[in-house]
């Protein structure tokens, strides 16, 4: 009977760990969405409303020509697994950016979207 | 070719549909039925068991390609090495998953012992709560999410027991007319009834708690097809529980008059509330792939 209060207590721990559970919505963005910022970002940093699967979230910045720029690998901000950070390699020069992101929330639904920003002078 | 997320309603509600008749024809035979009627439940409803178990491991097994494809926009994905891999290794899904495919296993392993039924409930049990860890169980933390995740297990057990008893209790009822059985049938009828009591209003409680928990508001904005959806749900609830109540209010106390037609009416009273919770179950499935808005 102990065995099985055990094994019980085990299965309730795997199955209900309390991580959060829902679909994961873009809250905010840095550069902002449609806002200019004046000095070139070195990292796109992506807020959402819940937790993301990191490993299969992430997001592409293309230039206003269409040709994707190269990026580093997304990550988790430590202490808190809603802000997606992707760095940015090399230096943006002055123009329109796109940046297409895709999530994964803990519970399984993918949510995606775009918006722009500008580098001015 | 269907899309990726209407397949995964579809795996989903496969998977529902199998936890809930396993649960809750085990929990007929264990709980409710005293134990030589429970062997007989047990016996004439072993097929509908093998068939439970074996779409439940089915299911679970097409669960994981098939969220493969959701995530990757396309059904190549779903057999892509690296996709799936990474789903598996590093995400809390992959590793819900594999609870889940443990579970179904042992759920299937345990198909040689047919008077296993305590073992097959508590599995099944299990693996019907694991549907809280994949569904909307919370968008908060802390300690309001583990208990939204724990009120939401406790919603879809006590569901699945009204639900899944039901599949036994024709059964039962057509052992009242034999006399070898009678006295255990009604023992049996008395006992479903005090457990049926508790397992609506478990599922009542527990669904307003969800709702205001998710949605922070009553399913009455019929522009959102989620709240549209819910709204159906709680009509298609709301029907069973009618047919529950008719069935102990008003057709038991007729078996003491007009034992052959009161016998009748609730076995097709039960078959009524078995279509609607059928209804009831691919709401469900749709629901969780839904965003709640």
């Amino acid at each position: 009977m102990k065995a099985t209060t055990c094994a019980l207590a085990l299965l309730s721990c795997l199955l209900f760990d309390g991580s959060a559970w829902a679909h994961a919505h873009l809250r905010a963005e840095v550069p902002a969405a449609d806002g200019t910022v004046g000095t070139a970002p070195t990292a796109l940093s992506l807020t959402f409303s819940e937790g993301l699967e990191i490993k299969l979230s992430g997001a592409t910045l293309k230039g206003s020509d269409g040709n994707a720029i190269s990026t580093g690998a997304p990550s988790l901000s430590p202490g808190d697994d809603k802000l997606m950070t992707v760095p940015i390699k090399g230096q943006l020069g002055a123009g329109a950016y796109t940046v297409e992101w895709h999530a994964l929330s803990k519970d399984g639904h993918t949510t995606h979207g775009t918006y722009q920003f500008t580098v001015g002078h | 070719m269907i899309a990726p997320h209407v397949a995964l309603a579809l795996v989903r509600l496969c998977f529902e549909a199998a936890a809930i008749t396993a649960y809750g024809v085990s929990g007929f035979i264990a709980g409710i039925a005293p134990k030589r009627l429970g062997l007989a439940l047990a016996a004439s409803s072993n097929s509908l068991i093998v068939a439970a178990s074996s779409l439940a491991v089915l299911s679970t097994i097409a669960w994981l390609p098939i969220e493969g494809a959701m995530i990757g926009e396309s059904w190549q994905s779903a057999v892509d090495r690296g996709t799936l891999s990474t789903l598996l290794c590093d995400t809390a899904i992959g590793k819900a998953w594999l609870v889940r495919l443990v579970l179904s296993l042992l759920l299937t392993a345990a198909l040689a012992w047919r008077s296993a039924s305590i073992v097959r409930l508590v599995l099944s049990g299990f693996l019907l709560a694991s549907l809280a860890l994949t569904g909307h169980a919370n968008m908060d933390e802390g300690t309001r999410g583990v208990l939204h995740i724990l009120n939401d297990a406790l919603h879809v057990l006590a569901g699945g027991a009204w639900l899944g008893s039901l599949l036994v209790l024709p059964g039962c009822l057509a052992r009242l007319r034999d006399p070898a059985f009678c006295t255990e049938a009604k023992t049996a009828l008395r006992r479903f009834s005090t457990a049926g009591h508790l397992a609506v209003a478990l599922v009542i409680a527990t669904g307003i708690v969800n709702t205001v928990l998710v949605l922070q508001r009553w399913p009455t904005d019929f522009t959102s097809t989620y709240q549209m959806l819910l709204a159906a749900k709680i009509a298609l609830v709301a029907g069973m529980t009618g047919l529950a109540i008719m069935n102990r209010y008003i057709f038991v106390p007729r078996m003491v008059t007009q034992p052959d037609g009161a016998i009748i009416r609730i076995r097709n009273g039960t078959y009524a509330e078995l279509a609607l919770g059928a209804g009831v179950l691919a709401l469900v499935a749709f629901l969780g792939i839904l965003d709640p808005t």
